[in-house]
Order: structure tokens, then sequence, then C-alpha cells
């Protein structure tokens, strides 16, 4: 028979399975809670993981984005990683054109290569054209899950033919500057999923920043390019005095600067009436037959237009421009043509003209601009040449003027020695044989004759020496002073016992020159000094020399009646004597000095005042032999 | 030396009135010399040759010094002097310039064409008929003349 359990023991054992049963609903919530943190932590790891993986890859993109400034770069680059971020299919970078005012596809790329090569029909989207138009002007993304369902998606081929749904299009903006759309899209079904759109925003701003990068490296790299191209143009053509050679340089840097084929140089010449080709620079056979002297009939309209307005000509297309249809271009194929006319100060020098052939070009402003400055600078460079070339022709004809001066002086004096050896001849002929013929003022009228004979050949021998000198065939040498004016001093002793003149000579050095012509500077000097003594007390004449630096200054004083200032420049004129003194003398003495002294590159001048005596000084340049 | 006194002079002079002049002055001094004057550089050649009018030797005797202007018409100096030094039957015939010009380029010309001396004519006629007087007497007495030509001229003096 069962007994039953003692109390106690039961209620012991319901307890006991009170107890369990709340621990094992305890444990089992921990568990469940655990579970639970688990699965979401574990979601949220990877949700983190994949945003530190686009983190990752945007990192990447930046870094690799500001790695290249060439523009020509970025654009595939940006394609390629954005389809490598989004694994799109089809990624398309429209960039917007100012010029043409819509967008076109800067760049093409994407995972399906097919695909992304397929052309679009349409090549230009003007903004709010379309769905990329309308992403465009309102600067807002755009996520299609469906193109086919969206009438504004223009490119039906791609979504017909590949396939291709899906759509993300992000405005690339600076600034509050639109650059383009960035269109990316991908084979459905498929979403894209909030993180990827953050990440294309974020991708699209350092794309557009890039860009923008890019396009100002682009700039600054075309200013330092055009800048370093006029310098080198200047330095070219200011290195050059030669005409022709300024033109060829002022054609071939003109034509590198604006990457032409070949470039020409006409220049008007009045004085044949004709427009003249002076220079070139990779011209084509064809082009170089037609490069003769052209009458202005004969010019063609662009270069006459650019003569005329002073303003660049530029033809984008010769063959369609209605301008430019000259028998000039015939059979040559010439695309883009710019004439630029060259002239400053209002003169215009003629034109430059660059060409390419075979493709048309165009032009930005800057290259315009940079043209023009170029122009100027050969405006400039072609006029100081110019001034150059006339400067030295005058020189050269100065000089020749010159040289026939003295040559008919050296000619004239020359021949009239014949006849003055005739005059005196016959009067000496008739005073020795007739005297007794001839009563005294028949011999008084004879002696005249004989001394004005002998006056005229000084004057010849002076003029003579004065058209020698410059012409001297003699070297020079170095020549005491001291010797020097000691013979001359012993030419003159006789006047100087006779007038009672005292000489006085100070240290004098050594002069290099020509002897002959040194003897006459101071020997004229000399004479002069005792012709023009006076009457005073005490007469004196003193000759000195001091050196300063590499120049010598020698004078010769005297104390003797003084010229007045207004005759200090006179004085050296030909045939300028002063009235006072009857002195022998051909006028010719101090003009002779002053040639020879400026010949030797020195200066010569007078000090002195009527009454109170005359110093006559003048420099030599000491130092190398000249 | 009473072949040199009687020695021929030839002077060459296209002015007359430096020719007479001239010739006063060599006929001062009692030395006496025929003195024979042309006026052109041809003249002078033809006397030389015995040619045209001067084809009689009697009017053409050969001179034993010669004073010879350069600027001559017809024919100049210069040549008359190169022509005189390149002929074998006339080169020993001393040749002195005597001109007015002083210029030194010309100076050489003369020697280098061959002349014997250079003598400028001065302004101051004293100084004139000494200068002349002093070369006559230099090249009459003092120097010796080519024994060819002694035979000449006395064969000359001699007619």
């Amino acid at each position: 028979m069962p007994r039953l359990l003692p109390l106690p023991l039961a209620l012991g054992v319901l307890v006991g399975l009170v107890l369990l049963t709340v621990l094992y609903l305890y444990v089992w919530r921990a568990l469940r809670r655990k579970a639970a943190g688990a699965v979401e932590n574990a979601r949220l790891f990877e949700e983190r993981g994949r945003h530190t993986q686009r983190l990752l890859a945007l990192n990447e993109v930046s870094r690799s984005l500001t790695g290249i400034l060439d523009p020509r770069e970025i654009f595939p680059t940006i394609v390629r990683l954005a389809a490598d971020l989004m694994e799109a299919s089809v990624v398309r970078l429209w960039l917007y054109d100012a010029a043409r005012g819509a967008l076109v596809v800067g760049a093409a790329g994407g995972t399906d290569a097919e695909a992304a090569a397929a052309g679009t029909s349409y090549t230009a989207i003007a903004p709010g054209q379309g769905l990329v138009g309308a992403i465009f002007a309102r600067r807002e993304a755009e996520f299609i899950d469906d193109l086919r369902l969206d009438p504004r998606w223009l490119n039906r081929e791609l979504t017909d033919r590949f396939g291709v749904t899906v759509f993300a299009g992000v405005p690339l903006v600076l600034k509050d500057e639109g650059v383009g759309v960035l269109a990316v899209m991908s084979r459905g079904p498929r979403r894209f999923s909030p993180g990827e759109r953050d990440l294309m925003e974020a991708f699209a701003s350092q794309a557009a920043l890039a860009i923008h990068n890019a396009r100002l490296f682009e700039t600054t790299e075309r200013n330092l390019s055009e800048t370093r191209a006029l310098l080198s143009v200047v330095e070219s053509i200011t290195g050059s005095h030669d005409l022709g050679e300024v033109m060829r340089r002022i054609s071939r840097e003109a034509a590198r600067a604006l990457g032409a084929d070949s470039a020409t140089f006409y220049v008007i010449d009045e004085a044949i009436g004709r427009v003249v080709p002076m220079a070139g620079y990779h011209i084509p056979k064809a082009l170089l037959e037609r490069a003769v002297p052209l009458t202005r009939e004969a010019v063609p309209a662009v270069l006459s237009e650019a003569f005329r307005t002073r303003e660049m000509v530029f033809a984008r297309d010769v063959s369609t421009d209605p301008r430019f249809q000259s028998a000039a271009f015939q059979g040559v194929p010439v695309r883009s043509l710019l004439a630029s006319p060259v002239h400053a100060k209002g003169q215009v020098f003629g034109s430059l003209l660059l060409y390419w052939w075979d493709r048309v070009r165009d032009l930005s402003e800057n290259e315009l601009a940079l043209m023009a400055a170029l122009s100027g600078e050969a405006a400039l460079a072609l006029e100081n040449a110019r001034l150059l070339a006339e400067t030295q022709a005058q020189a050269v004809a100065l000089k020749e003027k010159n040289a026939e001066l003295n040559s008919f002086v050296y000619t004239v004096s020359h021949d009239l020695k014949a006849p003055l050896v005739t005059i005196q001849g016959m009067a000496s002929v008739l005073a020795e044989d007739h005297a007794a013929a001839l009563d005294e003022q028949g011999r008084h009228y004879v002696r005249r004759i004989q001394a004005n004979t002998q006056q005229m050949e000084r004057l010849l021998l002076d003029l003579l020496a004065l058209s020698r000198i410059g012409r001297e065939a003699r070297a020079p040498e170095a020549v005491s002073l001291a010797d020097l004016v000691d013979e001359i001093l012993g030419e003159l002793a006789e006047p100087l016992r006779t007038r009672g003149i005292k000489a006085s000579v100070g240290d004098l050095g050594t002069l290099t020159g020509i002897r002959v012509q040194l003897e006459q500077v101071f020997r004229n000097l000399l004479s002069n000094a005792v012709k023009y003594i006076g009457d005073g007390p005490e007469p004196l004449i003193e000759v000195g020399m001091e050196t300063r630096d590499e120049v010598a200054e020698c004078w010769v004083k005297d104390t003797g009646i003084g010229i007045a200032p207004e005759y200090h420049d006179k004085v050296f004129e030909i045939f300028q004597r002063l009235k006072e003194v009857e002195a022998e003398g051909t006028g010719v003495g101090l003009a002779i000095v002053k040639k020879i002294v400026e010949a030797g590159g020195g200066r010569v001048w007078v000090e002195s005042t009527r009454g109170a005596g005359t110093t006559f000084r003048f420099t030599w340049p000491l130092g190398p032999r000249r | 030396m009473d072949r040199n006194r009687e020695m021929h002079i030839l002077l060459v002079e296209d002015n007359p009135d430096h020719a007479e002049l001239t010739m006063r002055a060599l006929d001062n001094g009692n030395l006496l010399n025929h003195v024979a004057w042309v006026k052109d550089g041809e003249e002078a050649l033809d006397f030389l040759y015995r040619r045209r009018r001067y084809a009689d030797p009697a009017s053409s005797p050969r001179p034993g010094l010669i004073l010879l202007d350069m600027k001559l018409p017809k024919l100049d100096g210069h040549e008359v002097l190169r022509r005189i030094k390149a002929d074998e039957s006339l080169r020993s015939i001393p040749v002195v310039m005597l001109t007015t010009s002083d210029r030194q380029e010309e100076i050489d010309e003369s020697y280098r064409a061959g002349a014997n001396s250079f003598v400028t004519k001065p302004v101051r006629f004293s100084d004139f008929v000494e200068r002349v007087r002093t070369v006559k007497l230099y090249w009459v007495l003092t120097n010796r003349l080519p024994e060819v030509l002694e035979a000449h001229s006395a064969c000359a003096s001699a007619d």
C-alpha cells in the first residue's frame, strides 16, 4: 500500500519546480536577448563593414581623382571609378559646354562594354531636356527603378536592346555652377540602396571638384605656356636687329605658339606699291609659288581687310567662308586662317598670316589675345629694326659725305698749287730780270704779289693738312712731349727773343698718337701764343700737363691779349682770325688742332677774357692704344 | 766730265709756265745742257723711241736725265715711267719725278713704278730754283751715269 508523501516533501518539490521554471525562463530570455543582440550586432557589423567599404572606396576615389590634373584623363577616370563603385553596366558623364549651351558626353564606360559602347542619338542635351537635362536644370539627383516607365527617358535603345532599366543620375555642381551630370545605369532588377545613393552624391561632389581643379590647372598651364611663349617670342625677336631675321622669328614663334602649320609675313612696300612676302615658316611648296609680291588688287580679301581695319581677321574655314573665295588660295588646302596686322603708332607695317591645313581650328579668346600681343611686339621690333637700319644708313651716308668733303678739300688745295707755282715764279722772274725796267712802285707791287702767293701757299698747306686728319695712314706711337715742345720752341726762337717772351715748360709726359699731328697741335698753339702775346710788360708762355684717371690734360697758357668769351667757340672754326693783330696766319690752325684732338678722342677748349691772357686746354686719352 | 756736261735733259711737263720756269732754273748756273721739252706722255715716248715727229735722231738725242711731271694729258706720268722702265733700252735712264704733288701715296706709287727720285715743286720761286739746280747738280755732276748711256750721250753729242 502506497503511503502518502509527507507534506513538506511535496512542497519542497513544488517550489523546486517553480524555481527551475523561473530560472529556465530567465535564461531563455537572456539567451534570446543575447541572440537578438548578436544578430543585431552582426547586422550592424555588416552594415558598418559596407559603410567602411564605401568610405574606403570613396577615399580611394578621391585620391585617384586629385592625382589627375589632366582634364582628358579625368573624365574617363571618373566614369571608371563610378562603374566600379556602383557595379554599373553603363556610366555616362555629361559635361556642360557653355559655348554651345548644351550637355555633351564627356566620357562613357561601364562594366558592360557592349552596352556602354552603344551610341546615343542624342549627342547634345539642352538643360531641361529629357531626364539628364532635368537633373542638370533642377540640380537634383534622381534614382529611377525602371526607366521604361519614365517618359522623360530619351535613350530607348539602351533600355530596349540592353535591358538597362535602373538609373541613378547625380548633378555635378561646384559653387552653384552646374558642371554636368553623372548618369549611372544598371540592368534590372535592382535598387540603389540609400547607402549607395549617399555614396553617389559624395562621389559626384568629389568628381565636380576634381573636374574644376583640372580645368583650373589647364587654364593656368595654358596661361603659363602662353606667357612663356610671349616671353620667348620677345626674347627671340629682340635678339636680332636684322629686319629679315626678325620677321622670320616672328613668323616661327607665332606659328608655334598657336599651333599653326605655316606662317607668312607680308610687308607693305609703299615704294613699289606692292605687298611683299618677307618671311615664312614651314611654307608648303604650293604656297611658296604664290609667295610673290602682290599688287594691291591681287591681295586676298583677308589681307586687305586686316590692313584696312587694323584688326585681326580669322576665318575658321576658308572653304566655306564667303569672305575669302579667292584665287589666291585655290589649290591650296588651307582651312583655318588668321591674319593679324602688324602696326604701331598708326602705321601698318604688314601682316602676319597663320595657316592651318586640312583641319579646322577654333581659337580661344586667350589665343587671339596672345596673337594680338605677338603682333604688337612684332611691330615694335620692326620699328626698332627699321630705325636702326635708318640710323646706320645715315651714319654711313654721313661718313661718305665726310670722306667726299675731305677728298674735295684735298683735291682743290692740291690743284691750286700748280698755278701758285707759276705766279710766284713769274713774279720772281719779273723782280729779278726786269727790276731795272720797274720803278719802285712796280717793284713794290711785285713784292706784294710774292708775299700773297706765299700766304696762299701756307693756306693751301694748312687745308691739305686739315683734310688729311683722320685719313692718316701713319701709326700712332709714344711721343715724348718734352722733346716735341722743346723742338717747337726752338723753331720759334727768333720771335720769342724779339718780343722778349719767356717760355716755361712744366712736367710733360708721353702721349700716344701720330707724331706729326701732335707736332701740329703744339706748333699751332705755341705760334698762336707768340702771335697774340701783345704788348704786356712780362710776356710769358707756359706749357703744362696733368693726368687724371686715364686722361691727360695739356695746356698752353699765355699773358697775351686774350679772347672775348663770345668768340671762344668761333676761334676753332675755319678761317676765323682775330682782327686786332696783323698776324700771319691762315685761320686754319685752330681748326686743325680741334680736328686732331677730337680724332684722338679728346676735347679742346679755351679759357680767356679780353686783356687777361689765354689758356688753351685739351684732353687726350691715355690707356690702351687707339 | 765734259761728256756729262753736255748731257741732254728731257723735260716732260704739260704746263708751259712751269716748263718755262724749270728751264730757266736749269739754264742758270753755267752748266751747258741741252733741255728738250715735250708737253705730254705720248710725245715723251715718241721722243725716246724716235718716232713720228721725233723720227730724226738729230731732233731727239738720247737724254741722260728725264724730268717727269706726274699729271700729264694723253698718257699719265706714272704710265710713261712704267713704260720707260719696262724697256731694256731705256731703263737705265734716271727719271726724276718733278711735280707739285707731295702726297705720300703718289710718292710711293712713283717709286714702285721705278722712279729714281721724287722732287716736289715748291711754291716759292727761289726755293724752286734752288731745288731744280740741286737736282741737276746731283745727277749731272755727282752721279755717274751708266756706261751704255755715256756711250750714247757721247755719240749723240758728237753729232
